[in-house]
């Protein structure tokens, strides 16, 4: 059957036209935005429960510095926060941390050490139990005058907003250009539909099947999203690597990190393979229906 | 499975293109299994629009069509290509495809088919050196004349043994001698049972050989008998 295939692939030179030369280079330009969109929209999900895991359940309460008896003020906060049956832990940070936190912002030097910062205890909540923070917060007010809660609900559920909107936005990007990687297929579909019109009706005439005259344009548009989908994805991978080692990301600047799982690769290895279903199903409905409209 | 005696049997058919007047219509005719026949008449007789209908490509808008003992007049798609391989066509326009070469033109029928290469191979080979091409197997349509093109069409036309032969003007764009000569090589078809009908408005031709005519005219068909009878139906007055 190799000699006949060849032979038909010759009555039907789809790998001569136009949409040969320049189809598979839109097809890896559109493949490797979808990428970008893909990995990003992976990264971000990654980080939201990266984000996620690390905040929920979880309070923060700061105690103002003052000049004298700051640990005695501070064990006094524990105490009542252990003594509050929603909480599990309560847990002073170490003041050395909490300068090595604010060192991005403020640097290093004598300026830093005379600053009086305030004691941050990082509070672990009860699993299920139910916490009245109005309530708690105005306690450990009476007991050290100027002691705030910091609620990371408020803040997380902004930033997952904003995660969100970006996973989508991303996820709309890779869903669009695969589709735009489609239609580019579902063109040179058509464009060889018009130039080999006259072969494909001596072809018909002699009895050959509508299937059998699609098979050549679904393979065709196989060989041009395989070709346009492994350049497009290997400079995918190759921008991703890049931004990995080079981009600052990670705690600096609650960033997402652009590295992704060995599973998140497949799946952007498994893109052009979805360009290419989707190609091929497209090519054969478009001759398909082509060939049923001339009878 | 019986032996078909009728390989043609049209019942008051008409055709339209569209919401177009009929270009053929009450069409009723019947060709035998194994005879040979020609069809007449002036350009735009329909002789074009009748052979479609007989090699699938149109539908009749109105009347019966049965090809090989089988009603095909309201026939579905994936049931056209079996029968069309029981159909050779020869056109004036000869429909070859550019880019391949004459054994290549020739195999296409065969390959459709899945038939082995060997088989292909020796086949195309013979048929080419029957139609008196056998030195131009490689050649391109392109590099051959009107008269071997046509050749090509019909070695092409012959190769899958067709049970019925359509040739649409197929002399059209030959000299009377290469005319003739292709008459003779579908009259060879013929004698092996091939049911040949040859369209065509060349009357001189028609009067040489001798075989059954019909007429189109505006549409209509009548049937002239042999060469005798077309001298009958076309004297004055």
């Amino acid at each position: 059957m190799t000699g006949a295939r060849r032979y038909m692939g010759r009555a039907l030179p789809l790998g001569r036209d136009a949409s040969s030369r320049y189809g598979p280079w839109i097809i890896a330009a559109t493949v490797y935005i979808a990428a970008l969109g893909l990995a990003a929209a992976m990264a971000i999900a990654s980080a939201e429960r990266s984000w996620r895991g690390s905040f929920a359940g979880r309070i923060s309460v700061q105690v103002p510095a003052s000049s004298d008896g700051t640990q005695s003020r501070v064990a006094e906060i524990v105490a009542l926060l252990l003594a509050t049956p929603a909480i599990e832990d309560a847990a002073p940070i170490d003041e050395a941390e909490s300068r090595a936190l604010l060192e991005p912002w403020l640097g290093t030097g004598p300026g830093l050490d005379a600053l009086p910062l305030p004691t941050l205890i990082d509070v672990r909540l009860r699993r299920g139990a139910e916490l009245d923070i109005v309530a708690l917060e105005v306690a450990l007010d009476a007991a050290v005058p100027g002691t705030r809660i910091d609620e990371h609900g408020l803040w997380l559920e902004k930033a997952l907003h904003f995660t969100r909107a970006l996973q989508a936005f991303g996820a709309a990007l890779t869903v669009l250009f695969a589709l735009a990687a489609v239609a580019t297929a579902v063109f040179a579909t058509r464009a060889g539909l018009a130039a080999h019109g006259e072969a494909i009706g001596i072809m018909r005439l002699v009895g050959a099947q509508d299937t059998r005259i699609a098979r050549q344009f679904v393979a065709h548009s196989l060989n041009l999203a395989i070709k346009g989908g492994i350049v497009g994805c290997a400079l995918a991978a190759a921008t991703l690597f890049l931004l990995g080692r080079y981009a600052p990301g990670g705690t600096a600047l609650m960033l997402p990190e652009m590295t992704l799982s060995p599973l998140q690769w497949g799946a952007l290895a498994g893109l052009p393979l979805i360009v290419a279903a989707l190609g091929m199903a497209s090519a054969r409905l478009t001759v398909m229906r082509a060939l049923s409209r001339v009878g | 499975m019986a032996a078909e005696t009728e390989i043609v049997r049209l019942e008051n058919v008409g055709l339209q293109y569209g919401s177009g007047p009929e270009v053929l219509r009450d069409i009723s005719l019947s060709l035998e299994a194994g005879s040979f026949h020609f069809l007449t008449g002036a350009s735009g007789a329909g002789k074009t629009s009748l052979l479609r209908l007989l090699y699938l490509a149109v539908r009749p808008s109105r009347g019966s069509l049965h090809l090989f003992d089988r009603d095909v007049s309201t026939i579905g798609r994936k049931q056209k290509p079996a029968l069309r391989r029981r159909i050779g066509v020869v056109s004036q326009e000869f429909g070859l495809i550019a880019h391949l070469t004459a054994a290549e033109n020739v195999a296409l029928p065969l390959r459709i088919s899945n038939a082995r290469e060997t088989q292909i191979r020796d086949y195309v080979t013979e048929l080419l050196r029957w139609v008196g091409l056998g030195q131009d197997l490689d050649e391109l349509p392109s590099a051959l004349s009107d008269g071997q093109r046509q050749r090509v069409a019909i070695a092409r036309a012959v190769i899958g043994r067709p049970d019925l032969l359509l040739a649409d003007e197929p002399t059209g764009s030959v000299d009377d001698n290469a005319a003739i000569r292709l008459i003779h090589l579908l009259e060879e078809l013929n004698k092996v049972g091939t049911t040949v009908l040859v369209a065509t408005h060349n009357d001189s031709l028609v009067n040489r050989f001798g075989h059954l005519a019909y007429a189109l005219d505006g549409g209509e068909l009548r049937r002239l008998g042999s060469m005798a009878g077309i001298r009958l139906a076309r004297r004055p007055g």
